[in-house]
């Protein structure tokens, strides 16, 4: 008999408690064994009632939420799952740094009157959670690598020799930081990354990279000349393609979602293979679903390298798996060599 | 949905509140930060409440207020007097939103502050306060450079098991008083839990010693703090990680409360109960009445536990509804703070008793009255700044609100360092007025006079202002605080300010009460009015200027009235009243003789009020049930005697 999984519910607000309890409700699986309304309630409800999944709010008395994660990721196997408004994306991604698992964005407006949405997201993303193993939290070691980062701004330098498309999803910030900050300048390589995020965060991820990675990264636009040395973000709501040969550009398309998410990986990483064949570099990182698999196949089938992370340090191995077990991988390795993989490739 | 409503509604009035209070303690105090946290996380979850709620306009401007409020809490700009006016002003908008949008209504408009509070979230730092110098966005925290360097050891408990956690709370909450400039250990180990019970932080701060070491202490499972005036940094002299705690405890050790669970519940439940257990205390008034008759001592063995059963039953539904006065006296600074702003005074309200707990019902009436005397007391007490000053007060008036528990009742004072009233005028005026006869005056006492401005009409201000003439309305208060059975008291010293105090029951359901019975009619006297009760051999029944008067042991006579002609039975004629027991019945500052023909006994009645009918005879405050199904009057001893006068 499979057991329930055991949430417990932080948020400083009781009608928030009482709502997020109530859309908990309608799945069996999942029991809510208590609520918390501050970060020291939250810690020390962590340890006496010991749930699989928290959900944390960010503000809250006492202790915020991201002031209470360290303690809880130290101090007991939850996993923790952000629950952030969508003006919070750097205090997010500050949160997956820490070791959050995953975080959703509370939805817009009067979700009171209709909790299935929330109900729905939620759920998914518990139980997404619940199967992470607590030792893959990933907690980010490169805060210490945060160097002043030598930009001298966009080189400017022409057209890429390469493109390195990265494909990432839950668990995917933490990942992408180590990927990044473990790039160097002068590869001549572009750099384009999906990653799975509601809509308001993707510039903020441009920011929080850019701070961590020796090159320029921005949040792309359509018609965007791509640069060399520079990373490129794909905004929500588009996906992200390139055009053009000689004055390659960026080309956002807003066709129908993709395995559910707009921007996907799959159309980047084809539209990379067709532009410019065995220079190209895909990767794909942790997170859930297929998405970037079908990708990496025309990436392989145009002579380029293909990088996919293995399934210990992800934090959850669907993408990855996938590609694996369509064989289109040619690398399988842990996140730490993901950047000196994509170095190697770049250089041929 | 409906069902979230309430909680939506309860809750966001809480947020409202905490918002409120932490712009005036801002406002009070700009050196401490903390407040900023609690306004700023107050919008934060209204607009994520008002979110789920799909309140737009609620949303959209507690998005704005929460906004405006992150500059001050990143130090981009001071929180100065016109930027705590424009969030109290949207705070209550806030209020008028969330009760046009929970409505279902689309009358109020936020454009207007929404465009004040973005223009002033735009000005950055610096702007709106010229006289201060623009800072660079990398400039160093506002307080950095400056205050004076403190050392402070804190000490936590040793039974606590997040040290680290707890340590840190201390750690952010000196750095809402200054600038924590390093600690001992360091931030790591304080971090991973690496030092005993005790640790040391350096911290520069504008906030005197005491406020440091109170904040500390303020935190949960701290048990000491000593707060030192610290030497500038410098290499040598800094203990290591691991400094041995200083031996002696500055705190004893308090055991902790538990915290207490709590569950809402919804008035009407407990008004039911209430209702139950009065309900109760009447059918076991009637067992008693027939265990009497039995003469069972079974039966008064098992009386004996179900009274003590019931009484305890009793005194907890009455517990529960027992609300600490600080429910609504807590709106009260910021009335007092607009008031005095708008009527360009400078008055500080001082509160004490907040925690002085009242029954609900009664708590619910007083409001309007205490609003009334506060604004009497800011508009027409307190003089203005400059003819303060020119008397030789403060420029500052200062009003004082404050609740203590007297025996049975609640005392609530409104006192204020004004201008005090004055009896000659207030006389002179009632003269006028024909209130009172000029040659009267030496009957009437200084209070007396002073209780004139209680009568509809009479003001002593001429011209009304918008805010209230003084006495005007104070009839309304006076027949408010008397319907609950309280009373009401003014004294004044001119030029030096007055005071008005509210007595009030602790309770309105349940009372002790003297039975007395007259031509088969049972009355119930509150216990509480009732001071002695005499046989008719120990007093000396006289006629002074032709009313009846008893004179007491003490040589003092009391008026003389008797209860059934009070009530005029038809007996009453026949009846000499020679063998009537006494009651001395007190009422506010008179005692009065009550010549009753039977005492039935001491009991406790559970008061109903009386149908709209009876509510305006004189001297009756309610009614009863006893035991054996009769009806009894509950009479009201400040009405009672008052037809005589």
């Amino acid at each position: 008999m499979r057991s329930t999984i055991k949430v417990l519910v932080v948020d400083d607000s009781a009608l928030t408690r009482q709502l997020l309890t109530r859309a908990l409700s309608v799945d069996p699986a999942i029991e809510v064994v208590g609520t918390a309304r501050t970060g020291v309630d939250a810690i020390e409800k962590t340890h006496s009632l010991a749930p699989d999944v928290v959900t944390l709010d960010i503000e809250m008395p006492e202790l915020t939420g991201l002031e209470a994660l360290p303690h809880i990721i130290r101090t007991s196997p939850a996993r923790v799952l952000m629950l952030s408004s969508v003006d919070e994306p750097d205090t997010t991604y500050a949160a997956l740094g820490l070791g959050a698992t995953d975080f959703i964005v509370k939805p817009a407006s009067g979700f009171a009157s209709s909790l299935a949405e929330l109900s729905e997201t939620l759920i998914k993303k518990i139980k997404t959670a619940y199967r992470v193993r607590p030792e893959r939290r990933c907690i980010s070691r490169h805060e210490s690598l945060r160097r002043v980062a030598s930009v001298t701004g966009p080189s400017g330098g022409g057209p890429p020799d390469h493109i390195v498309a990265i494909a990432a999803s839950t668990g995917g910030p933490p990942a992408l930081e180590a990927v990044i900050s473990g790039l160097d300048t002068g590869l001549g390589a572009s750099y384009m990354i999906v990653q799975h995020l509601p809509k308001g965060f993707t510039g903020s991820l441009a920011r929080r990279l850019g701070r961590l990675a020796p090159i320029p990264v921005v949040e792309a636009e359509d018609g965007m000349p791509v640069e060399r040395d520079t990373a490129y973000i794909a905004p929500h709501g588009s996906h992200m393609t390139v055009a053009g040969r000689r004055t390659m550009r960026m080309s956002l398309q807003d066709a129908p979602p993709l395995h559910g998410v707009r921007p996907a990986a799959d159309p980047l990483f084809m539209s990379v293979a067709e532009h410019i064949g065995k220079d190209s570099v895909g990767v794909a990182l942790t997170g859930m679903g297929s998405d970037g698999a079908a990708g990496l196949r025309s990436i392989m089938e145009a002579g380029g390298t293909t990088i996919v992370q293995d399934e210990d340090s992800s934090v959850v191995w669907g993408m990855p798996g996938a590609a694996v077990r369509m064989g289109v991988a040619s690398r399988v390795v842990p996140i730490d060599e993901v950047a000196s993989e994509i170095r190697r490739a770049v250089r041929g | 949905m409906s069902a979230y409503v309430e909680v939506f509604l309860s809750e966001s009035a809480e947020y409202l509140q905490a918002i409120t209070d932490g712009l005036l303690a801002l406002e009070a105090d700009p050196v401490d930060l903390e407040p900023v946290e609690t306004v700023f996380r107050g919008a934060h979850s209204l607009k994520g409440m008002s979110a789920a709620m799909g309140y737009t306009r609620t949303q959209e401007l507690t998005h704005k207020m929460e906004s405006l409020m992150s500059t001050v809490r990143s130090r981009e700009q001071m929180a100065d007097h016109e930027l705590i006016d424009l969030m109290l002003q949207a705070t209550d908008r806030v209020r008028e939103v969330i009760a046009d949008e929970s409505s279902g209504g689309a009358t109020v408009a936020i454009d207007d502050i929404v465009a004040r509070l973005v223009s002033r979230t735009g000005q950055g730092p610096g702007a709106g306060t010229p006289e201060r110098p623009k800072e660079s966005p990398t400039a160093a925290p506002r307080a950095a450079a400056e205050g004076s360097l403190f050392s402070v050891r804190v000490h936590i408990e040793k039974s606590c098991v997040l040290k680290g956690v707890r340590a840190y709370m201390v750690i952010k909450r000196l750095n809402h008083l200054g600038t924590v400039v390093e600690t001992h250990p360091g931030a790591r180990e304080i971090e991973d839990e690496q030092f005993e019970d005790s640790f040391e932080a350096i911290v520069r701060s504008k906030a005197a010693p005491e406020t440091i070491r109170e904040a500390v202490l303020a935190v949960t499972e701290v048990e000491g703090a000593e707060v030192e005036a610290a030497s500038e940094p410098d290499t040598g002299d800094s203990p290591g990680p691991g400094a041995v705690a200083r031996p002696e405890a500055t705190r004893t050790n308090v055991p902790k409360v538990a915290e207490t669970q709590t569950v809402r519940v919804s008035i009407g439940h407990l008004d039911t109960i209430v209702d139950l257990v009065g309900e109760l205390v009447i059918v076991r008034s009637r067992l008693e009445d027939v265990a009497g008759r039995l003469q069972s001592s079974e039966l008064f063995e098992s009386l004996d536990v179900l009274r003590r059963i019931s009484a305890d039953l009793q005194q907890e539904v009455m517990q529960i509804r027992m609300v600490p006065v600080g429910n609504i006296f807590n709106r009260f600074p910021r009335m007092v703070r607009d008031l005095a702003r708008d009527l360009g005074k400078d008055v500080v309200l001082e509160m004490e008793g907040q925690d002085i707990e009242l029954d609900r019902t009664v708590l619910d009436e007083i409001g309007d009255p205490i609003v009334h005397l506060l604004r009497n007391a800011v508009d027409h007490g307190i003089e203005s700044p400059e003819d303060r000053v020119a008397l030789g007060k403060p420029a500052r008036g200062t009003v004082r609100l404050v609740a203590e528990r007297v025996r049975e009742q609640v005392l609530i004072t409104v006192e204020d360092d004004g201008r005090g009233m004055d009896v000659d005028r207030i006389w002179e005026k009632a003269v006028e007025r024909g209130i009172a006869d000029r040659d009267d005056r030496d009957s009437y006492s200084d209070e007396d006079i002073l209780m004139f401005v209680c009568i509809p009409a009479f003001t002593t201000v001429d011209k009304a202002t918008r805010v209230s003439g003084r006495g005007v309305g104070m009839d309304v208060v006076k027949g408010k605080i008397e319907y609950l059975g309280g009373g009401i008291a003014v004294s004044s010293t001119p030029g030096q300010g007055m005071s008005i105090a509210l007595q009030l029951p602790l309770t309105l359901a349940i009372i002790q009460a003297l039975l007395v019975s007259s031509a088969d009619q049972v009355y119930a006297l509150p216990l509480s009015a009732v001071d002695e009760v005499l046989s008719p051999d120990e007093v000396q029944a006289k006629t002074v200027d032709g009313a009846p008067v008893v004179v007491l042991h003490d040589g003092t006579a009391v008026p003389l009235s008797r209860l059934d002609k009070l009530f005029s039975h038809s007996r009453a004629a026949d009846d000499d009243g020679a063998d009537h027991h006494l009651v001395l019945v007190r009422s506010g500052q008179s005692i009065h003789a009550l010549a009753v023909p039977l005492l039935v006994g001491r009991r406790e009645v559970v008061i109903k009020p009386l149908s709209a009918l009876f509510r305006g005879l004189h001297g009756l405050g309610g009614a009863t049930v006893l035991g054996d199904g009769r009806v009894a009057l509950i009479l009201d001893p400040r009405t009672l005697f008052s037809q005589e006068v």
